[in-house]
């Protein structure tokens, strides 16, 4: 059980008493008391458990301007007594600092808010376990993934705050942590990631299958990457690591670096250092925030500093000490930022992916470049590299893979070409790769016998219907006999369709009955490889080669399915001439 | 030596029964107790900044089934708190079946004095010595700007009991002392870092040369700086000079080589024992046995004694840093490894002093050799991901090298490579082999202990250099 309040006044009364007896002018001392235990699992057994209970004190004594400071573990009476007279010896042969002072009494916290920081909600092992277990079955389901590690801790603390200036205040807190790390392998290359969840009350953690599965998602996404040579480009971070920005942001900010002269950010307040766009908050009355406080670690009151507005520096974050040497007063950040954040912005994620043609999407950053006195920044990055708007397109040495503008048009373009805007290109460069992207709308390859071109084709049941196969066909110059692959897609057996559907087909090319079936609810099954075969037997196309067991909807390990999953991920087929 | 029970209700009998039964079923496990005195003292901005003394006691109770850790650790030594202890972990491991091995090597050796640093040197001297570092610093240069100068020193006891009342203790001196200077020139900061340490007493560095050293080290790196110009970007050949740039070894392939990645299969070398992972010519150990290093130990933090253990043979594979727990489950011997930051922790393998030995050539030939690369002599710190292999670290002092001559100062740059490949592309091994000054800190899952690393200058054919010059 965490020591209630009583106990921790108590003991920091006693520590004041005595600093005062000794002839200290002033003191300051902090009592806490914090409870964790920890289940790890390890590919979906038990690995570590762990249980802490610590308490620590720390206490500031003066004599006048001269300031020392000691910490313990050890709270028993007796050993307080020799730590503090030991503390004060220091503190009388430590020299003068005219800045040394306690905070102002106004500034000193009044009314201490109830921000809802504490769950006395206690989660026994054995349900962490159970937790665990469901975390890993999730996150193991793909075999690529040979390494699940997890982890639960309950935390719990108390503490007190109290100075001889009268304050005397605490609270507890509480945070429920669960995280997954994964390992997934491909061939040679392995590679981990990981997805977390902490909040103070245990109701409001993520679902453990929820967490597992992004973890593993996260994982897989980063196999088999490729190097990318130098060069100037516009990145993107990712939000997961966005905020890591904030956490060198506060300490370029905070008093103690720009007092010292030890910050790239010194003289620039009132100044903008940010794009317009950009607001950054910081928030301490946060209901359950994972970083809301009632005071700084001095007592002084914290309210809400809006420290960049549109991209102008409005504040540092300051705290007695420095504050005094900068004349300015304490903004109740003796300790550091509480919630800190960006606000949103104005655009929306899609449109942030295609604000530029080539982007370096950033998921990961590793290394300590951060330079706060110079501003520099280098560090090693992971991530995906985005072509107009989507990730992952193949880049090849000598050869540009070109994704198109997909809409299930029926519109096809000769590469190479500025347009994008169409579901299928084709082209007779040997230095072009032709690429589409699909996940249950079936996907055409097409060359001929001498392979004087190569096109590749979308075709989803719109573009099917009207005509994507004859409009890219059609305006083809081959010189030899067409050859076409028709790739992973829906089958039939899969792909229910309502009557409007088959009406669109019938319109347009009455053969293509054939291609449904009636079902008993009304609706039909629409087979898009009957459909394409018929088309392309019109088209005068013999030779057409079809892919073993290319349900999409069925395959659940080989394929993603957009029916099935409601998934972004998509397959991509390319195509292209070798020298 | 510290008696950890006779302030309290336990008599020594009370404990090792306690231990012995709560440990019955179990492959392994220890009461571990550690008492440890700290204290920091900081000049900074003209003044005194801040003295801090601390001392913190504990107990740390860890018993082992098969693959599974229970631990329970407490501030509180009683018999309440340790049979609660011995509850808990009882209760994680109710299904226990193990035989605890009871076995454990002995040493005579002693790789430091028995001595606590904070008590042997007044108070008075050091914040002499930190007033003299700031007048000699502000004196010296007139772009010295602000000047940053610490000691830390600590001394920590302790006190492993293992199952049967065998008892293995240790009190180890640990010592910092480090100076950091910011230069302003024509609206232009730069700064320079240098410290040193060890385990032994302040006596080395309170006397009258030794702090000047340091000092003018850490100025000569912040005036470097100040010169320096955007570093280039891209894949090139890089000269590391010897001492500290040993951190890329600690990255590539340290973590790498630690038994409980090795055993649950995540790191890069997993499978690579035996085999080819360096270039021929590179040989590198782990030592703990060098006196008085910052990442030297007597006995490891389970009660093994420390050994040097070699790692990588002339660019063959030999051993991972084993535990107590990695060794059974790999079915190998522990190699003195097991390390934790304190008594709230559980005991992980470690690095200790981590060293690339002597080759033949020298850092002459290694320069002249190089059309167009880089010469890096400092470093910050660095990272390594152990599963895809890829590690970096942050150049804080290095140089162009152009036509074989060492050009004007660059930037500090990330250099990122991957470990079980980067160690083949060292094609030459210098004959100058330097350690570390002694402030080298590692961490893993949360846990940070002392290091040290070392190395000969060496020439690496290939490593992707972050600069903005493209």
């Amino acid at each position: 059980m965490i020591k209630d309040q009583e106990y921790l006044k108590s003991k920091a009364s006693y520590c004041l008493d005595l600093a005062k007896k000794l002839g200290a002018t002033d003191a300051s001392v902090t009592i806490g008391n914090s409870i964790s235990e920890t289940v790890n699992f390890r590919n979906k057994v038990l690995d570590e458990s762990n249980r802490s209970d610590s308490l620590a004190m720390g206490i500031e004594t003066y004599i006048g301007k001269k300031k020392s400071s000691i910490s313990s573990s050890n709270l028993s009476n007796e050993n307080l007594k020799i730590l503090i007279e030991k503390c004060y010896e220091t503190t009388k042969i430590t020299p003068e600092d005219e800045f040394n002072s306690l905070p102002d009494k106004e500034l000193l916290a009044k009314n201490i808010k109830d921000l809802n920081l504490y769950d006395q909600s206690h989660i026994e092992n054995d349900k962490k376990i159970d937790y665990l277990k469901e975390l890993e079955e999730a996150a193991s389901i793909d075999k690529k993934i040979i390494n699940t590690e997890s982890s639960f801790t309950e935390d719990k603390s108390n503490f007190i705050l109290a100075n001889s200036d009268g304050f005397c205040n605490g609270y507890k807190s509480s945070s429920f942590t669960a995280s997954c790390v994964a390992v997934a392998k491909h061939e040679n290359n392995m590679e981990r990631d990981y997805e977390f969840t902490s909040k103070c009350h245990l109701n409001d953690i993520f679902n453990p299958s929820e967490l597992g599965k992004i973890a593993a998602e996260q994982t897989i996404k980063k196999l088999n990457p490729k190097k990318i040579g130098s060069d100037k480009l516009s990145i993107i971070f990712d939000k997961r690591i966005s905020k890591g920005f904030l956490g060198s942001f506060a300490g370029a900010i905070s008093a103690s670096s720009i007092a010292r002269g030890t910050s790239f950010l010194k003289d620039k307040l009132n100044q903008q250092i940010f794009s317009n766009s950009i607001n950054i908050i910081d928030k301490p009355d946060l209901i359950r925030g994972m970083g809301s406080k009632c005071f700084d670690s001095e007592g002084v009151k914290t309210d809400t500093l809006q420290l960049v507005g549109n991209g102008i520096l409005n504040n540092y974050l300051v705290d007695t000490y420095n504050g005094k040497k900068l004349n300015l007063k304490s903004n109740g950040r003796s300790g550091g930022s509480t919630n800190l954040y960006f606000e949103n912005g104005n655009i929306n994620y899609d449109d942030l992916l295609k604000s530029h043609s080539r982007i370096l999407y950033v998921t990961e950053t590793i290394g300590h470049g951060t330079n706060l006195v110079t501003g520099d920044y280098s560090v090693g990055a992971t991530g995906f590299l985005i072509e107009n708007g989507e990730f992952g397109t193949f880049d090849f040495i000598n050869k540009k893979a070109i994704g198109l503008n997909q809409s299930h048009s029926n519109i096809s373009i000769e590469l190479p070409s500025d347009d994008r805007d169409a579901d299928a290109s084709y082209t007779t460069h040997n230095k072009v790769v032709c690429s589409i992207r699909t996940a249950d709308c079936m996907p055409l390859l097409v060359t001929d016998e001498v392979g004087s071109f190569v096109a590749a084709i979308h075709a989803g049941w719109r573009g099917l219907a009207f005509g994507i196969i004859e409009n890219t066909l059609k305006k083809i110059n081959a010189k030899g006999k067409f050859i076409v692959w028709i790739g992973p897609h829906i089958s039939h057996e899969f792909f229910e369709v309502g009557a409007e559907v088959r009406n669109i087909f019938l319109e347009n090319n009455p053969a293509s009955a054939e291609a449904f079936t009636n079902e008993a609810n009304g609706k039909y099954l629409l087979s898009m490889l009957k459909a394409a075969q018929l088309k392309l037997l019109s088209l005068g196309v013999e030779k057409i080669y079809i892919t073993k067991n290319f349900c999409t909807y069925k395959n659940v390990n080989n394929y993603y399915s957009y029916r099935r999953d409601a998934s972004i991920e998509r397959m991509t087929s390319l195509i292209w001439m070798e020298e | 030596m510290s008696n950890f029970f006779n302030k309290t209700d336990l008599t020594r009998n009370d404990v090792e029964e306690i231990v012995s039964d709560t440990l019955k079923n179990c492959d392994d496990g220890e009461l571990y107790f550690e008492d440890s005195k700290s204290e920091s003292i900081l000049l900074d901005d003209n003044k005194i900044k801040s003295s801090n003394y601390s001392s913190d006691l504990g107990f740390g109770f860890r018993a082992i089934s098969d693959e599974v850790v229970a631990y329970s650790h407490s501030n509180e030594i009683s018999k309440e708190s340790l049979k609660n202890s011995s509850k808990n972990l009882k209760s994680t491991l109710k299904s226990s079946k193990g035989t605890y091995n009871h076995e454990i090597p002995k040493t005579n050796n002693k790789f430091y004095e028995d001595i606590n640093p904070i008590e042997q040197k007044s108070l008075d001297s050091k914040l002499e010595v930190l007033n003299k570092v700031n007048d000699y610093l502000r004196k010296k240069d007139s772009t010295v700007k602000q000047v940053t100068a610490s000691f830390a020193g600590e001394q920590k006891s302790i006190e492993i009991i293992r199952s049967g009342g065998e008892a293995l203790t240790d009190v180890r001196p640990l010592i910092r002392f480090n100076v950091s200077v910011m230069l302003e020139k024509n609206g232009r900061k730069e700064t320079g870092v240098y410290g040193v340490g060890g385990r032994q007493s302040y006596d080395e560095y309170l006397k009258d040369d030794n702090w000047k050293n340091v000092c003018e080290e850490a100025l000569r790196i912040a005036s470097v700086n100040l010169e320096s110009k955007p570093a280039p970007a891209g894949e090139m050949k890089v000269v590391l000079g010897p001492g500290w740039p040993a951190i890329l070894i600690h990255e590539a392939i340290g973590h790498g080589l630690e038994g409980d990645f090795n055993r649950k299969r995540t790191s890069a070398f997993h499978d690579l024992m035996g085999q080819k992972v360096a270039s021929e010519g590179v040989t590198i150990i782990d030592d703990g046995t060098i006196d008085k290093r910052r990442g030297s130990l007597t006995i490891d933090d389970e009660g093994t004694p420390t050994e040097r253990t070699v790692l990588i043979e002339n660019g063959i594979l030999k051993n991972f840093m084993q535990d107590r727990l990695n060794a059974r489950l790999m079915k190998t011997r522990s190699t003195g490894s097991g390390r934790r930051e304190n008594y709230k922790h559980i005991v992980l393998p470690r690095m200790r002093n981590t060293m690339m030995l002597s080759g033949k050539q020298t850092q002459d030939e290694m320069i002249k050799s190089v059309d167009k690369g880089i010469f890096a002599v400092s470093f910050g710190g660095g990272q390594v991901d152990i599963t895809s292999g890829k590690f970096v670290f942050n150049c804080t002092e290095a140089y162009e090298i152009n036509n074989g001559k060492i050009g004007s100062p660059i930037k500090g740059a990330t250099l990122i490579g991957d470990g079980p490949s980067i160690l083949k592309e060292v094609s030459m091994v210098g004959n100058d082999m330097m350690m570390d000054p002694g402030i080298g800190t590692c961490g893993k899952a949360g846990q940070g202990v002392p290091v040290g690393v070392a190395q000969p200058s060496i020439l690496i054919d290939k490593m992707t250099v972050g600069g903005t010059k493209l």
